[in-house]
């Protein structure tokens, strides 16, 4: 039989077996799947691993991080990664394996890999970016047109953070004073709730669809950590079919969100963002300022032109004006003489031609009365003569005609020698109607002939 | 000012009108309509710079009366 131990033997026994398996530290990849941290500063966390199918858990842990360690491990994960320490992430921890008489099995987290975290979050971010490229929102909003003059800003920000105050005092108290209409739709920016609270911003803010020229998407600053929220796919799907542009001034340095990578135009900070709009409107300023000034020296050139042109003409013209009324009083003189001397002339000449005329009236008059008068008088001989010649005409065709009757009848031409051959009672006008051997009727003056073919030549 | 005209339009309108009176030969008749019309179109695009609109302000009210 065997010997009895207490339970603290064997959990002895078990914590020595598990030092001599385990004596160095391992490396290991789980998921954090709670994490508190007590009073004192220790941290407590449940580590998992889940089936790639089903969620399911495969393995699971007690881990601990001692809060002298945690102290160090915390802040260079969460500056390194963006990413806050908390559930929900893969890490690669450096673990030593205890087992504790009392306490049971747990691991001793002694380091925390931010790098790897980094490549997960990295790995997430393709995944999303190679999705929305496949449904080809990737640059949707980057293909609206950011409007020339941005003057209605839609801002998404906590109302407290440092970062829109600074967005609004730079944009409010431009240097040009140029005027900006902005309004803020207030969202929490950091933390579980964050994604959903800045969507919900993004919904009230396509509601006034028309309305805004652009969206400002703006982070409090302070603190680069804690940046999830801007790289989820909830967010992204949000930016692309936003019906704005989308400024995103997030406030970081180091690594690009996919909430940067959507959006209209990426700037580092909510200052920058301030420039960015400002920067717009100082080009049309420019625009318009380099236009007044080339309109207004092409008015006053062509206003120079105009004077220069005034001045020579009169330089010229007082003179020119001068020499022109002498010669033109001088031939005055001339055409008046010459006038009265026409007039008179042309008077005296008007009539005696008017007298002229009357002479020249009257005998064509009488002239025309007497050579009607003749013709009247050779009328009658006229007409009997053109009668007379009419029924001579008349006379002569009848007596042609008459010759070409006695012509056509065929009795005349039988007198003459010519006969008509007949086949069959048909008249022959051919010789190919006849044959060999056939008989024939041949009428001569005087009489018929039945004759019977003997031969046939045909005249080639 | 009866004369409805856009932002845009105006730009362009102060455009089209420098490039003419630089490239082509605008006479002094037509010169004071011309510079009527500019400047008011370069008055009209300055004010867009340096203020708002009452109808945005007013919108703005209403969307903050509406929350």
């Amino acid at each position: 039989m065997q010997e009895e131990i207490t339970l603290y033997k064997l959990n002895s026994m078990i914590r020595n077996a598990m030092k001599d398996a385990f004596p160095r530290t391992l490396k290991i990849v789980a998921e954090i799947a709670e994490m508190n941290v007590n009073r004192t500063g220790h941290c407590y966390l449940n580590l998992v691993e889940k089936s790639e199918h089903d969620d399911s858990i495969k393995a699971q842990a007690r881990a601990t991080i001692w809060a002298s360690a945690y102290r160090m491990i915390k802040p260079y994960f969460e500056t390194t990664t963006g990413r806050k320490l908390e559930k929900g992430l893969k890490v690669l921890v450096s673990v030593e394996v205890v087992f504790h008489e009392a306490f049971g099995f747990s691991l001793n987290i002694k380091d925390i890999d931010p790098s790897y975290t980094l490549g997960e979050i990295e790995r997430r971010r393709r995944e999303i970016l190679k999705y929305l490229e496949k449904e080809g929102l990737l640059d949707r909003n980057q293909r609206i047109p950011m409007p020339f003059h941005p003057k209605k800003i839609a801002v998404i920000s906590s109302p407290t953070a440092a970062g829109y105050g600074d967005f609004i005092n730079q944009l409010d108290n431009n240097p040009n004073g140029f005027s900006f209409a902005h309004k803020l739709f207030p969202a929490i920016m950091q933390g579980d709730r964050a994604t959903d609270s800045i969507i919900e911003a993004f919904q009230k803010i396509a509601e006034y669809d028309g309305f805004f020229d652009c969206v400002v998407l703006i982070r409090g600053g302070g603190s680069s950590t804690d940046l999830a929220c801007f790289d989820t796919l909830e967010l992204a799907l949000e930016i692309v079919q936003s019906p704005f542009p989308v400024i995103a001034g997030i406030g970081h340095e180091r690594d690009i969100t996919i909430a940067d990578t959507v959006a209209h135009t990426r700037v580092k900070t909510p200052t920058a963002a301030a420039a960015y709009l400002i920067n717009k409107v100082a080009e049309i300023e420019t625009f318009i300022n380099d236009r007044e000034v080339r309109f207004l020296e092409s008015v006053q050139a062509i206003i120079e032109d105009g004077k220069d042109d005034i001045r020579h003409i009169s330089a010229v013209f007082a003179p020119k004006v001068k020499t022109l009324l002498k010669q033109e009083s001088g031939r005055h003189d001339v055409l008046r003489n010459n006038m009265r001397l026409s007039v008179k002339g042309f008077l005296k000449d008007s009539k005696s031609n008017a007298l002229h005329m009357l002479d020249n009236v009257d005998r064509g008059v009488r002239y025309k009365i007497n050579k009607n008068r003749d013709k009247l008088a050779d009328y009658p001989k006229e007409i009997a003569r053109s009668v007379s010649h009419i029924l001579s005409n008349k006379k002569m065709s009848l007596e042609k005609y008459s010759t070409v009757v006695s012509l056509s009848n065929p009795e005349n031409l039988l007198k003459k020698g010519y006969s008509l051959t007949y086949s069959n009672g048909e008249l022959v006008k051919d010789i190919s109607s006849l044959k060999k051997g056939q008989e024939i009727k041949t009428i001569c003056y005087g009489g018929e002939i039945d004759s019977t073919i003997k031969e046939i030549h045909k005249k080639k | 000012m009866t004369e409805e005209i856009t932002y845009k339009e105006a730009l362009h309108e102060i455009e089209e009108s420098v490039n003419r009176i630089e490239s082509e030969d605008v006479g002094v008749d037509e010169l004071s309509t011309l510079v009527k019309r500019v400047s008011f179109l370069l008055k009209f695009c300055k004010e867009k710079l340096y203020s708002t609109e009452k109808e945005i302000d007013e919108i703005l009210k209403q969307m903050d009366e509406d929350e």
